[in-house]
């Protein structure tokens, strides 16, 4: 999945980042006949990834007379989209908040919740592999799932621990190995709402939101995992604003751009190379205030 | 990119803003002005081009090739529709997926575009 950096937002009836006239009016529609994907009982949440030759995927949360479970559709290169496949077994609880990213060789991880437990999924080569549980306990909500070129992925979600929420990251290699959950710090505050992109080499970066760390200030956190290990922990926002629930997009070379809500001036959208905070670039640029469930492309 | 939507003097609006790879912020443009509700806009990026969907009376979308706008098309049918996701490959072949009321069920429905 080719990473642009997008960031998708809504905003207040103030902003500095206006647009204005009429709207644009194009010429001819482009878009194919709407399709239908699933076949089978109730669709929730579809989310989508694309490859460069065509391929794309599309995951949903499906729910039966029987229970439910997370549902899968894949398109191949000649454009014609294949039954759907569950990705679990249909369980009493609940299996929601699924994500799914796929790189430009059709390899894929699709991560879900259910239970308070995180699940993945990985597609290689066409084929699915069994449902694999990569938190320890309960209470985990929000996963995010970015991939690498070379087929690694790393997942990020927020989970309880005692009375705070810890923002947890585990890696898969290349060669399909799974880390352990690592907790990235936050603090005296609660880690909440992650976010997770990766360059063309494959360093991940991680934004969260620190909730009531800071004398009752919510802050936006960044950290970036190179050669092994991750950083020390960034604030992308101002030391005594109220900034949150960030959103982060990143393209190839690793520069990276973040929205986040909040007060001013923290809430808007920054931009620039890691790390932030040095480059002239790297600012606020505008009181924008991301939807919430919006998502970096 | 950044994409958003407000509502000013009645109307829903929704627009985006754009920064060119080593510049900065250019003057947004208004892809939609509607007195019904206009929310969860989502925007995808690749081979120049632009693809965006955006939910109103049905969830609608539009690409962008080559600078030029295309005309924007709803997708979703007779039945509510709602939670559009879109992607966009290398190439800017672009797929918006979505969630539709068909009368029985709430389904998962997906339209396509390519390059023009």
């Amino acid at each position: 999945m080719r990473k642009r950096i997008a960031l998708v937002v809504s905003v207040g009836v103030t902003g500095l980042l206006t647009w204005s006239g009429a709207p644009v009016v194009g010429a001819a529609p482009s878009w194919t006949s709407p399709q239908v994907l699933s076949v089978a009982g109730a669709a929730e949440g579809p989310q989508v990834a694309v490859a460069s030759d065509g391929r794309a995927l599309v995951v949903w949360e499906g729910d039966t007379a029987q229970g439910s479970h997370i549902v899968s559709a894949a398109r191949g290169v000649a454009g014609v989209w294949g039954a759907p496949k569950a990705l679990g077994p249909i369980g009493d609880q609940v299996a929601s908040s699924q994500q799914v990213a796929m790189n430009d060789h059709g390899f894929a991880v699709v991560t879900w919740v259910r239970s308070g437990r995180v699940f993945t999924a990985v597609r290689a080569a066409g084929a699915w592999s069994p449902e694999r549980r990569i938190s320890a306990g309960g209470g985990g909500s929000f996963p995010q799932v970015a991939v690498t070129k070379a087929g690694g992925a790393y997942v990020v979600w927020q989970q309880v621990h005692g009375v705070k929420d810890r923002v947890l990251v585990v890696r898969r290699s290349a060669d399909g190995r799974w880390s352990q959950p690592s907790v990235l710090p936050s603090g005296f505050g609660d880690g909440q709402y992650p976010q997770v992109a990766v360059d063309a080499l494959g360093h991940a970066t991680v934004v969260w939101q620190r909730m009531w760390g800071d004398g009752g200030r919510t802050a936006a956190l960044m950290s970036r995992l190179s050669h092994g290990r991750w950083s020390a922990t960034r604030r992308l926002s101002a030391a005594k604003g109220n900034a949150g629930a960030p959103l982060l997009a990143m393209n190839a070379r690793g520069s990276w751009c973040g929205a986040s809500s909040g007060r001013r001036p923290d809430r808007g959208v920054r931009h620039g190379p890691w790390p932030p905070g040095v480059s002239p670039t790297s600012r606020w640029v505008g009181p924008v205030r991301p939807w919430w469930g919006g998502r970096a492309t | 990119m950044v994409g958003w939507t407000r509502y000013v003097s009645g109307e829903y609006r929704f627009g985006l803003a754009r920064r060119p790879a080593g510049g900065s912020w250019q003057p947004g443009v208004l892809l939609w002005s509607a007195d019904v509700q206009t929310t969860a806009p989502v925007v995808a990026m690749g081979g120049g081009a632009i693809a965006v969907a955006w939910m109103t009376d049905a969830v609608r979308a539009v690409r962008q090739d080559g600078g030029a706008w295309g005309l924007v098309t709803p997708l979703g049918g007779t039945g509510v529709s709602y939670y559009q996701q879109v992607a966009m490959d290398s190439v800017g072949r672009a797929v918006v997926v979505w969630k539709q009321w068909n009368g029985v069920r709430d389904v998962v429905m997906a339209s396509s575009s390519a390059p023009h």
